[in-house]
């Protein structure tokens, strides 16, 4: 009975919501739908791995959208894993120099913000870089604050009066957004590996020491496996984190998910409720995406070790 | 030797026990204990060396970035020509837009009463003796937002001041306790809401909880700041910063939900069956055996939500609420100021400092609080 | 039937050497000058109450555990108290293997390559002679059909036994046995001592730690009674059970006989 009561209540805010909306639109003279997604879009977007024009659709910049979050998750998940294992490792040694760096780099870059560090590297990248005239080369590569430019082959980057055409452009949006998520995802990602290589049992350590494996075989051999069974739900955890704080490439001007969908075509339109309907499904598919991908590693886990 | 040395011990009875002796004094010496912290192994060695010497170039620049070559004085943008030292000038001389924002200047008394007020409660709960209630705190929590916005608004026979004009520490100082006071009431009764017998209850507290955790809290600040307007009655205006005030609420509500769900689930179903077997009603159970036990467990992890949320509150800037970073950002971009990227950078560093050092006493005082229990 | 690869038994030849071994935890003095000389071949017992430092003496003895006084050689390598480097720490264990209480199988790896994994990459042997090795331990201690299986999947007194036949697969000249089948069911107990029976029957030098006085009078060359940290009495099983001569032996094997 309270139940009913309950979704009677929430029904009724519901309906409240529903016919307001519909009362403000129309006062505004727009209707809603997502028809509009097959329109030209008649925006650029800076960087996507698709063609991408001006007579592109909407939903042709959903795409290139929502790929460069995958992007820039995966870039940022990966150099923040590796950063994570060599920081666990500092600071699991012996006491020392090595682990006092490993702590304070734990300890900086957990309690600053993270769209603060994003802001830094993105102030720093754009001002210390020199401009297109000047611009750093080596290995065939162009670095300047445009960007980064990397040859694709025999397609070398090259300038051209203002610009540099030619060879892969990694944005100086994307490169910032890639240093701070990946630094700052690092900092607890290295305590979660750390917990996770702690929890495995001495008599493991003891057990292979007394068939001769000692230091770095032991603990490839015996030592990790262990320790990223225990530790893969809690990264799990940190990498959905990670994918929700790629949307702060609003902040910077990284044509993503939230920037793209979320800023440019829900403030341009005027299809602000779809827009935002398809940010949050598309994070939402994003962070399900990872915790299935987590589940599937767990399991095959537990079946490597016949359970 | 070996012979008669298993002769000796084939048969062999002690006479008189061996007493227990002192364990033999092992002080390493000075150069043996920094040998030790150098060089553990070799190959850590080579890599401590590497890393000192890295560290000690890099700190030597930023200490002559920091101090040597800053500019301490000035007023606007001429005072730091350069970018090779950084311009605390530009921190100093904002003082106020950094504490307070926009706060009429000859109001600042009431943002100050704010600051002090929290800084006393906030010494009293550090400081608290461990059997001290819990429930004072917790009531506090509550109580001080809710008296500082009062306080901060006006009315009667204060001026009114609105919130656009507040900004600064100002605004992450209210936003962060607001958050916290109705984040954590809210996220107990979603944890509780999903234990309910209920099936709807059960439903509408775990669709909600799962729903604001699978999206970015930036994503729920621009349904806040952009579309909330859309669905509320043509009459009825929230301004921008209660609306991202609630969207802090709500979201961190359902992160709240998580850890008291937690909490409760550690407290031993035992508990609740020796409750039933000496009459308690459930609603007796649930306030009198489970809640104080579960709260006891939880409290590090709601330390850990707070350094969260003021974490957090540096995303208001995005969606043009003045909050620490936008001042800074404001102040960057202000005809004083505009101009030398190493402007903002400096003030960007100050704000590292400042949130390094709050949320890392945070942190210890959370660990503090583990190891306590 | 031998096995493959013990040298052949001389009790002159040395193969534990300790001599006024001293150990403290902290200020706890855990082992109280412990003389102790164990020749190829022989088949010792430790015993004693819990606490009298009985795993601390043979944890010490492949330097699990670190000894701050007194003097240790085993096969051969010296080891004084102020210079336990990992260097002699890999040495020993290449020479001696060790059954744990909680067996401490690695639980991602089967059965056999838990057996396989210390030869390849510990001692440098070839793939298939490992695996040789492997499958001829895996068939003395009776499990050959549980190769490919995970230690999740076996009972207590198999993974005990796996764990023996890995100890056996790196050839040592000595085994120390930390309190094998405390960890067991009472029915599984038997397995894994008969198992050890074998063993030592076959001639491999050997130390237990155990409580189970029925296996020390069928198998030992010695039995040593420990208290305290210290060595009290050691004797062959006939003399050690029949005609104790220490005070607190008498006690002990009261308190243990009864039941």
């Amino acid at each position: 009975m309270v139940q009913a009561f309950l979704l009677a209540v929430v029904g009724w805010l519901a309906y409240g919501g529903v016919v307001n909306f519909h009362a403000n639109l129309r006062a505004l003279g727009v209707s809603a739908g997502f028809g509009f997604l097959h329109t030209q879009a008649g925006f650029q977007i800076a960087q996507s791995l698709i063609p991408f024009g001006p007579a592109s659709s909407y939903f042709d910049a959903l795409v290139v959208a929502a790929l460069n979050t995958l992007l820039v998750i995966a870039l940022a998940g990966v150099l923040g894993t590796l950063l994570a294992l060599v920081v666990a490792f500092g600071r699991l040694s012996p006491p020392g120099i090595v682990r006092t760096v490993a702590s304070a780099y734990v300890e900086t870059f957990r309690n600053i913000p993270v769209l603060l560090q994003i802001l830094f590297w993105y102030a720093s990248a754009i001002a210390l870089l020199p401009g297109v005239a000047d611009s750093l080369q080596f290995a065939g590569a162009l670095l300047n604050n445009r960007g980064l430019f990397l040859p694709l082959g025999s397609d070398r980057p090259h300038v051209e009066g203002f610009d540099v055409s030619g060879g892969i452009a990694i944005l100086p949006e994307l490169i910032a957004l890639t240093l701070g998520l990946s630094i700052y995802n690092s900092a607890f990602l290295a305590e979660i590996f750390r917990a996770g290589i702690l929890s495995v049992p001495r008599g493991q350590i003891e057990a292979a020491t007394s068939v001769g494996l000692t230091g770095v075989r032991a603990a490839f051999l015996v030592t990790l496996p262990q320790a990223l069974r225990v530790a893969l739900p809690a990264a799990g955890g940190q990498y959905q984190i990670l994918a929700k704080a790629s949307a702060l490439a609003a902040a910077v001007g990284y044509p993503d998910i939230m920037q793209i969908v979320g800023g440019t075509i829900a403030g341009q339109t005027s299809h602000a409720l779809e827009a935002m309907a398809l940010v949050v499904m598309l994070y939402a598919a994003i962070n399900l995406g990872i915790a299935a991908i987590v589940a599937f590693c767990n399991r095959r886990l537990l079946r490597a070790e016949g359970r | 030797m070996v012979g008669s040395g298993l002769e000796l011990t084939t048969l062999f009875v002690r006479e008189s026990p061996v007493a227990p002796r002192v364990a033999p004094a092992t002080v390493p010496t000075f150069t043996e204990r920094l040998r030790r912290w150098l060089l553990p192994t070799p190959a850590i060695g080579v890599v401590s060396m590497l890393l000192l010497a890295v560290l000690l170039l890099f700190g030597a620049h930023c200490l002559d970035w920091a101090l040597v070559q800053a500019h301490w004085r000035g007023s606007s943008s001429t005072a730091c020509p350069d970018d090779g030292g950084a311009c605390w000038a530009f921190v100093i001389a904002r003082w106020k837009p950094w504490l307070v924002g926009n706060y009429p200047s000859d109001q600042l008394w009431r943002p100050f009463t704010c600051f002090a007020a929290f800084a006393l409660f906030w010494t009293w709960v550090v400081r608290r003796p461990n059997g001290a209630s819990l429930l004072r705190v917790l009531q506090g929590f509550i109580l001080l937002p809710v008296a500082f916005f009062l306080l901060l608004i006006g009315g009667g026979p204060l001026p009114v001041v609105v919130p656009t004009q507040w900004g600064g520490l100002l605004v992450t100082l209210v936003v962060t306790l607001a958050t916290f006071a109705t984040a954590l009431p809210l996220g107990l009764c979603l944890a509780l809401g999903r234990r309910s017998r209920w099936p709807v209850v059960r439903l509408l507290c775990g669709t909600f909880v799962e729903a604001m955790r699978a999206v970015p809290l930036l994503a729920v600040l621009f349904i806040a700041a952009t579309l909330l307007p859309l669905f509320l009655p043509r009459d009825l205006t929230i301004g921008l910063f209660a609306r991202a005030a609630i969207a802090f609420a709500l979201f961190n509500a359902a992160m709240a939900a998580e850890v008291f769900r937690g909490g409760l689930q550690a407290v031993d179903r035992g508990q609740i069956e020796a409750a039933t077997t000496v009459g308690l009603s459930d609603f007796a159970t649930l306030r009198r055996v489970v809640l104080p036990q579960a709260l006891t467990v939880v409290v590090p992890a709601v330390v850990n939500i707070m350094i969260v949320v003021i974490k957090e509150t540096t995303l208001l800037s995005v969606i043009g609420v003045s909050d620490l970073l936008g001042a800074i950002e404001i102040g960057a971009k202000s005809p004083d100021w505009v101009g030398e990227p190493n402007i903002l950078t400096s003030g960007y560093v100050f704000l590292a400092l400042a949130y390094l050092g709050v949320c890392y006493a945070l942190s210890r005082y959370s660990r503090r609080l583990e190891l306590s229990r | 039937m031998a096995l493959d690869a013990s040298p052949p038994s001389d009790t002159n030849v040395s193969i534990v050497e300790m001599s006024a071994i001293n150990k403290w935890y902290g200020s706890y003095h855990a082992l109280r000058d412990v003389d102790l000389h164990v020749g190829a071949g022989e088949r010792i017992v430790v015993c004693g109450p819990s606490g009298s430092g009985k795993s601390t003496l043979v944890r010490t003895i492949n330097l699990l555990e670190p000894f701050e006084q007194g003097h240790l050689r085993v096969c051969g390598i010296d080891v004084r108290a102020d210079e336990i480097t990992r260097a002699a720490r890999l040495a020993i264990n290449r020479r001696v293997a060790m059954v744990f209480q909680q067996f401490n199988l690695f639980p991602h790896m089967t059965a056999l390559q838990n057996l396989t994994v210390g030869p390849i990459f510990g001692s440098g042997v070839s793939r298939s002679e490992a695996r040789r090795r492997a499958l001829h331990y895996l068939e003395r201690v009776g499990l050959t059909d549980y190769a490919d299986r995970h230690p999740a999947q076996l009972s207590g007194g198999q993974q005990q036994r796996v764990a023996i036949a890995r100890a056996l697969c790196t050839h040592p000249r000595l085994v120390l046995f930390d309190e094998p089948t405390a960890a067991l069911d009472p029915e599984m107990e038997n397995e894994v001592l008969q198992t050890m029976e074998t063993l030592a029957r076959e001639g491999m030098t050997m130390i237990v730690v155990t409580h189970e006085m029925g296996f020390a009078r069928r198998v030992a060359d010695r039995v040593v009674f420990m208290d305290q940290g210290q060595i009290i009495e050691t004797a062959p099983p006939d003399r050690f059970f029949d005609a104790p001569q220490s005070a607190r032996l008498r006690t002990f094997l009261g308190q243990v006989l009864a039941h």
